[in-house]
């Protein structure tokens, strides 16, 4: 190392002697403690409730992957059972919607029929 | 030389220490996690204020690096020392601290900080380092901080933890994630560059 490095290196570490003001170190750690406990109590519910749900399964071990795989299996199942009927399932006459059930200028009967009821009704 | 073994063994003590500070301070114990801001404090305190060279910009980013690394201490797996893992979160978020501001319109050197009159410490050292400027501790001290601001973060970085820290090369760059020679490398160039600011005090 150079003569001049040696100076400055010198020089520069004389920075090591600023410190702060006797008993800052107290105030800081009173003050994180404040600001943690003010964290918490700002933190919502929901995000609460996951850190917990997530904090009980880490502290699980080696079951969790069976209990998620379990929960996972649960899951598709309740998916399967309320999941809506596809296009191709014969419709239940039951649960037509009220506007298909006829009457004047439902789309549900062709207009000729349409037509012959009204006659009907006439006589 | 008969010191190393036992220095060696201290240094042992302390890491074993850390790692049970922080297994239970990862078991929810928060006074564990107020022993390791006890002991950490005054070093982060002086890497950021050297990096800063502003008092409250330091105590606000204090607070916010260990609140960050109370959040993340659960992914702390213990690959590196506990030391090296919040130096690095401490460097980060003050490099990120510093490129914030340096795009803040109002910041100027004024804002640094040339309070050191009190400092015995430094009056005394000033004194033995430098007896034809005795009187004029406060003068280097408001050159160095002027001088520490004119280099990039980088050189900052390097500057601060090898020549006021006292760290070996080895833990900068791991904490940096660069070469032992990059270290090498910005200190050199920050020193020289450091040269053409404080000649008037370098005999």
């Amino acid at each position: 190392m150079s003569n001049y490095e040696e100076q400055i290196q010198k020089i520069v570490s004389l920075k090591r002697y600023e410190t702060p003001r006797d008993g800052y170190f107290e105030d800081f750690l009173l003050e994180f403690q404040q600001r943690q406990r003010s964290e918490l109590l700002h933190k919502s519910s929901t995000t609460l409730f996951f850190e917990r749900v997530a904090t009980w399964f880490r502290e699980l071990g080696s079951i969790k992957w069976v209990a998620g795989a379990g929960a996972a299996y649960a899951a598709i199942m309740l998916a399967v059972l309320i999941w809506p009927a596809g296009p191709g399932t014969v419709p239940d006459s039951n649960r037509a919607p009220a506007s298909f059930e006829g009457g004047q200028g439902s789309p549900a009967m062709p207009v000729d029929e349409q037509i012959e009821d009204q006659t009907e009704f006439r006589f | 030389m008969s010191s190393e073994p036992h220095s060696e063994s201290a240094v042992k003590a302390d890491a074993d220490l850390d790692r049970e500070l922080v297994r239970r301070a990862q078991a929810g114990d928060t006074r564990a996690f107020d022993d390791l801001v006890v002991k950490f404090s005054p070093r982060l305190y002086g890497m950021v204020y050297h990096m800063t060279s502003n008092k409250e910009d330091t105590h606000d980013l204090l607070q916010d690096i260990f609140a960050k690394a109370y959040r993340s201490l659960k992914r702390f797996r213990g690959k590196s020392s506990f030391y090296t893992w919040i130096y690095s979160i401490a460097t980060n978020m003050t490099l990120n601290f510093l490129k914030k501001r340096k795009r803040r319109v109002a910041w100027s050197l004024d804002d640094v900080d040339s309070g050191i009159q009190n400092d015995e410490a430094m009056v005394d050292i000033g004194h033995a380092a430098n007896p034809r400027h005795q009187s004029d501790v406060n003068e280097l001290q408001k050159k160095l901080n002027e001088a520490m601001q004119t280099l990039s973060e980088d050189h900052r970085a390097v500057v601060t933890m090898f020549d006021i820290q006292g760290m070996p090369h080895a833990e900068i760059s791991k904490i940096l994630k660069i070469s032992e020679g990059t270290v090498r490398s910005r200190l050199f160039y920050a020193h020289k560059q450091l040269q053409g600011h404080l000649e008037e005090f370098i005999h």
